[in-house]
């Protein structure tokens, strides 16, 4: 058996500007003259992230673009977490039903986003929770005033959830973000669940990338796409639900969709995940996504 | 895992880190202008442990076992399997005079040490001493003084420093990958008295040396010596203070040796490294733990254990054999990974595969560089001093029960005791 080595390896744990903790581990390893992998992960929106860059072997720095990578996903989880009693969106789910809530322009755009898939996905994607009604949809009980950029809830018992869609979001910054570092071999992963790729691995096009449990009948190859999973199973901490009932999708295969945009992927698999057959397809008529095994 | 394979392995070739980290691995730079050379060895001491260096040796091309020297014929005899038809001594004295010895290899019990590497440094030879260097600081030291002035190679058998995942996880500890270093803590717990059979009852005290007073100092010197070694090689510093006590607890017949001992080094700073013996209970095995504030590091099992959070199997794999150029599916996707599903911190492979061995036979290979060229590696000397000095003074603190500050005598010109030097 032969053995081998990670090369480099290394910690950076900084404070940026913005008060931002930095807290990333990598490894770098050059593979042949031409070839260099480098690999960061670190902990963010509840879960681990990891970016895979394969460039040609120069002796750049990657940790300045992977330190951006990581700042970029701080800040969006710190205005979109509503778990966190600080952030932008929880604020205005405490207090959207007394008074208009004037969003930042940022999240009313991923708001409206969210609410016009809507339709698209015959109701089954939607981000209002009404906890006292048993979880059902409550999209109407939702105002946006587009002119104004606020938010008014008309019932108390509604919270916005951007769980289902805010990888997304992240996702298509980060793929802003590499390019404009001229990175053009990458693969970012947000927890297993949503997965970017951007060019090719070393030894082939695209990625070839392959679920690790409840395997898909082929590895998918990604060629500049996501690859996004939606699925309850005994681990979810918040499951999925159909907005329509109300009641939580028993846990079943989980679906994977190929999509070429990250916020359209988060979409399609937890549309999907809820939807019967004939929802299914649907849905994917009306959109640009691939749904595997299907 | 062959020598090659452990260079290649660790990047030993250009890896400026790696050499910055353990820097006597220098002695295989040569490697190709010392081939048709050969340092002529003689073994001083055939028991169990010069019989399993005198297998690695004689499978070095490079190397000619040219003389033997024991008192105690079975010793002799199964030497003999290994290197049939070498020449046989039974005074050591009259193995040094040999002019066709270039270097000795020391492997008698502790006590037999001191006269053993003085005399051969005296004629002019290359010394391999196992651990630990001597019976007392104070030989120590001399040894060291002598070594110094007989400008000849000096490496003391403390193998970990030959280890390829110890090297590689002092790399890793020396360029801050897992922060800095919070506490150390070793241990070694057998459950066996350490007895030989013997045939005849006048030989016990020869054939069991290590149980006695007058041989040995027991678990510190036959045990703690390799493991303190590795607190040096991770601080890069010596630590000044050490308490502790040791007891018979267990095997209360026919010993003098403790089969107990706990221990705390204290470093400057107030880092302790933590010492444990027991030979009554072996369920812990052995053991090198360095706590670092961004990781674990557990070096017997070639394990790394990230604080924060561990990297994905997937894209590791994938590095590991990124040189095997394939374009294998990286099987990850799937749900939402959440840090609570992985309640097990299982760890990482330091080096991927754990090499077979433990450095003995690399530093042997390397023993056998330095005497052809007569260039003695870096810092090998010093750590192997360093390693039986701590585990002298740790033996000197049980007995006398006090906590024990380094002498400024026994000082020499390395890491913090650079300025203490005189
Ligand atoms: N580096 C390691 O991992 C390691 C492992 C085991 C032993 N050791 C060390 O090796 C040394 C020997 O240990 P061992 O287990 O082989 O002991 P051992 O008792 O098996 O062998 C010692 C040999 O030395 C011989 N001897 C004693 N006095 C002699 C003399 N005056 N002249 C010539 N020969 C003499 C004995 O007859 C015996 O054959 C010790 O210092 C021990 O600490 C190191």
């Amino acid at each position: 058996m032969g053995s081998s080595s990670f090369g480099k390896m290394g910690y950076i744990k900084i404070n940026t500007q913005g008060n931002t903790l930095i807290n990333m581990h990598y490894l770098q390893k050059i593979v042949t003259p031409q070839n260099m992998l480098f690999y960061a992960w670190f902990s963010a929106m509840h879960t681990r992230i990891d970016i895979l860059i394969s460039t040609i072997n120069t002796d750049e720095d990657h940790y300045s673009i992977v330190q951006r990578v990581e700042a970029e996903i701080k800040r969006v989880e710190a205005f979109a977490n509503r778990f966190d009693e600080k952030s932008e969106l929880a604020r205005l789910n405490q207090m959207a039903f007394a008074k208009e809530f004037n969003t930042s322009p940022e999240l009313f755009q991923i708001i409206s986003e969210c609410i016009e898939y809507k339709e698209v996905t015959l109701g089954l994607f939607d981000i209002t929770l009404n906890h006292k009604n048993s979880y059902k949809s409550s999209m109407n009980n939702l105002f946006l005033d587009y002119e104004k950029q606020s938010i008014r809830f008309f019932t108390p018992d509604i919270k916005l959830d951007l769980s289902g869609f805010i990888k997304g979001h992240v996702l298509r910054a980060v793929k802003q973000i590499l390019t404009s570092e001229g990175i053009l071999n990458a693969v970012i992963n947000m927890g297993n669940s949503s997965i970017l790729s951007l060019g090719n691995h070393p030894q082939g096009n695209g990625w070839k990338i392959t679920r690790c449990e409840e395997p898909l009948k082929e590895a998918c190859v990604l060629q500049e796409q996501c690859l996004t999973t939606s699925g309850n199973n005994k681990q979810t901490r918040w499951p999925i639900r159909n907005p329509l009932t109300g009641e939580i999708v028993r846990p079943c295969r989980p679906v994977s969709v190929l999509t070429n945009d990250p916020g359209l992927g988060e979409v399609l698999s937890t549309a999907l995940y809820v939807a019967n057959k004939t929802e299914k397809e649907q849905i994917l008529s009306k959109t640009q996504g691939t749904l595997l095994n299907f | 895992m062959n020598r090659k394979d452990f260079i290649k392995s660790i990047g030993l070739i250009g890896s400026g880190l790696l050499m910055a980290s353990s820097p006597w691995l220098n002695v295989f730079s040569e490697e190709k202008k010392t081939v048709g050379y050969r340092a002529r060895i003689g073994i001083i001491g055939t028991g169990s442990r010069g019989q399993l260096l005198m297998k690695f040796l004689a499978k070095n091309p490079k190397v000619e076992i040219v003389a033997i020297c024991d008192i105690y014929q079975p010793s002799i005899d199964k030497a003999l399997r290994i290197v049939p038809g070498t020449r046989i001594y039974k005074d050591y004295r009259s193995l040094l005079e040999n002019k066709n010895v270039d270097a000795v290899v020391i492997a008698t019990p502790l006590d037999q040490h001191y006269p053993m590497v003085m005399d051969a440094f005296e004629v002019g030879k290359h010394v391999f001493c196992e651990k630990s260097i001597a019976y007392c600081m104070e030989d120590t030291f001399r040894v060291y003084q002598k070594y110094l002035n007989a400008n000849r190679v000096f490496f003391v058998g403390q193998q970990r420093l030959f280890d390829p995942s110890y090297i590689k996880a002092m790399e890793m500890v020396h360029n801050g990958t897992l922060g800095s270093i919070s506490a150390l803590r070793m241990y070694w717990h057998r459950n066996n008295d350490w007895r030989r059979p013997i045939d005849k009852p006048e030989l016990d005290e020869q054939i069991n040396w290590r149980l006695y007073n007058a041989h040995s100092k027991g678990i510190m010197t036959e045990l703690a010596c390799h493991q303190l070694q590795i607190g040096t090689w991770a601080r890069r510093q010596i630590p000044n203070k050490v308490l502790g006590h040791g007891a018979i607890t267990f095997w209360k017949e026919n010993r003098e040796v403790y089969d107990n001992a706990s221990l705390i080094y204290i470093y400057d700073d107030g880092v302790k490294m933590n010492y444990d013996s027991v030979l009554s209970n072996k369920f812990y095995g052995l053991e090198e733990q360095i706590l670092c504030s961004n990781g674990t590091l557990e070096l017997e099992k070639n394990k790394l254990y990230y604080e924060e959070i561990e990297p994905a199997p997937a894209f590791l794999q994938m590095i590991n054999e990124a040189e095997n150029k394939l374009f294998d599916a990286l099987p990850f996707a799937g749900t939402s990974w959440v840090p609570e599903t992985a309640n097990e911190n299982k760890g990482h492979h330091i080096l991927d595969a754990k090499s077979n061995g433990d450095g003995t036979s690399l530093m042997l290979y390397a023993f056998a560089e330095s005497v052809i060229t007569g260039t003695q590696p870096s810092l090998i000397a010093e750590e192997g001093y360093y390693a039986t000095q701590l585990s002298l003074l740790g033996h000197q603190a049980m007995e006398e029960g006090k906590t024990l500050i380094f002498p400024d005598e026994y000082k020499i010109n390395y890491l913090n005791h650079k300025l203490a030097f005189h």
